[in-house]
């Protein structure tokens, strides 16, 4: 094996033996964002923002619940369940549905036997332009978002390429036929 | 920060904090410090995020953000440990082990050569885009990506094989 195969290989190992914590960090950072903002206001101000907080003027907000939908009121069309028959690249070969749902994520179904990481599939759409996180904790691992622009069909959705270093990504997506399914 | 933008800026963070988070920790290899320095950066994009949110690709921005954090921290420990590093490079007079761990080599390039080969080798990132995030020119990144897989070799006893493109 060369010296670059075993660096890409040793570098994947390594980076997917880890899984960030990614809600408890986003957490962190929204605490040190508003730690920051506080900061920077005046002292007064600080006084009585503590006051009426006290008072029971001001609630606590408290982050929970899935993360929040597509911002863009086009991208509920997207919304529903496609199915294709996968036929590049080769090691992702046979039938998959994708699910895009209305709270940004998507479900993955994947070919009986399938081995990788699927889960935590995220989705945006701004008008005709998507963007995805598919197989970036598996056969796109490194790869950022992959960004595309789509297009209802008479019989389902497609995908065409707008940015993507994922090979993998690209082919499944737009060189699949995509059907709704119900 | 407006509500929409608000879940836009999350759903940015969940799409791009574990590919960043990665991409520090082969360069910084330490998954404390990488986290604090994604975090860093995530912070930077939420301060801008009324400019920083138009970008096409906002991830690719905080990316090369983190990127050139975690290199500054790679320099600091470095200089901080220069006997350290030395030490994980076996001296001439004792024996190479046979097959020395490839990550344990690539800790022995410098902060942009670990920096090149992590956008190169496992985000396949093209040239352009490496340079733009480090900050340097095409050329100086194909300097970078020859001299450390050089210095890998040594150290691995291996052949060098591909060109980079």
């Amino acid at each position: 094996m060369s010296v670059e195969d075993r660096l890409r290989s040793e570098l994947h190992r390594e980076a997917d033996s880890w899984t960030p914590a990614v809600e408890s960090s986003l957490s962190r950072v929204r605490t040190r964002r508003r730690r920051g903002q506080w900061a920077a206001g005046t002292a007064a101000a600080a006084v009585l923002v503590v006051v009426a907080t006290s008072a029971g003027l001001i609630g606590t907000a408290q982050r929970s619940g899935p993360p929040a939908g597509p911002t863009s009121a086009v991208a509920e069309s997207l919304v529903g369940r496609y199915a294709g028959k996968v036929d590049h690249p080769a090691r992702l070969a046979g039938g998959w549905a994708l699910r895009f749902r209305p709270d940004s994520r998507v479900d993955v179904e994947a070919p009986a036997g399938y081995q990788g990481v699927l889960s935590a599939v995220l989705y945006r759409t701004d008008g005709d332009r998507l963007t995805t996180t598919l197989f970036q904790e598996d056969v796109c691992s490194g790869a950022g978002v992959g960004s595309y622009t789509w297009n209802r069909t008479a019989t389902g959705v497609r995908f065409r390429t707008s940015n993507d270093t994922c090979t993998a990504r690209e082919q499944f997506l737009t060189e699949t036929s995509w059907a709704s399914t119900p | 920060m407006r509500r929409d933008a608000e879940a836009e800026f999350d759903w940015w963070y969940r799409s791009a904090y574990p590919q960043v988070a990665r991409a520090v920790y082969l360069i910084v290899r330490d998954r404390g410090h990488a986290e604090e320095i994604a975090q860093d950066a995530f912070l930077q994009m939420l301060r801008h995020w009324e400019t920083v949110g138009w970008y096409e690709q906002p991830g690719a921005w905080v990316r090369r953000v983190a990127i050139r954090m975690a290199v500054r921290q790679a320099g600091r420990e470095r200089r901080r440990s220069s006997l350290e590093f030395l030490a994980r490079t076996p001296p001439a007079d004792q024996p190479v082990p046979a097959r020395p761990e490839v990550l344990a080599a690539v800790g022995t390039l410098s902060p942009m050569q670990r920096a090149a080969v992590v956008l190169y080798y496992w985000s396949d990132q093209p040239i352009q885009e490496i340079a733009r995030t480090l900050a340097v020119s095409e050329s100086t990144v194909k300097q970078h990506l020859f001299r450390a897989r050089t210095r890998l070799a040594e150290v691995l006893r291996e052949e060098v094989g591909e060109d980079v493109g």
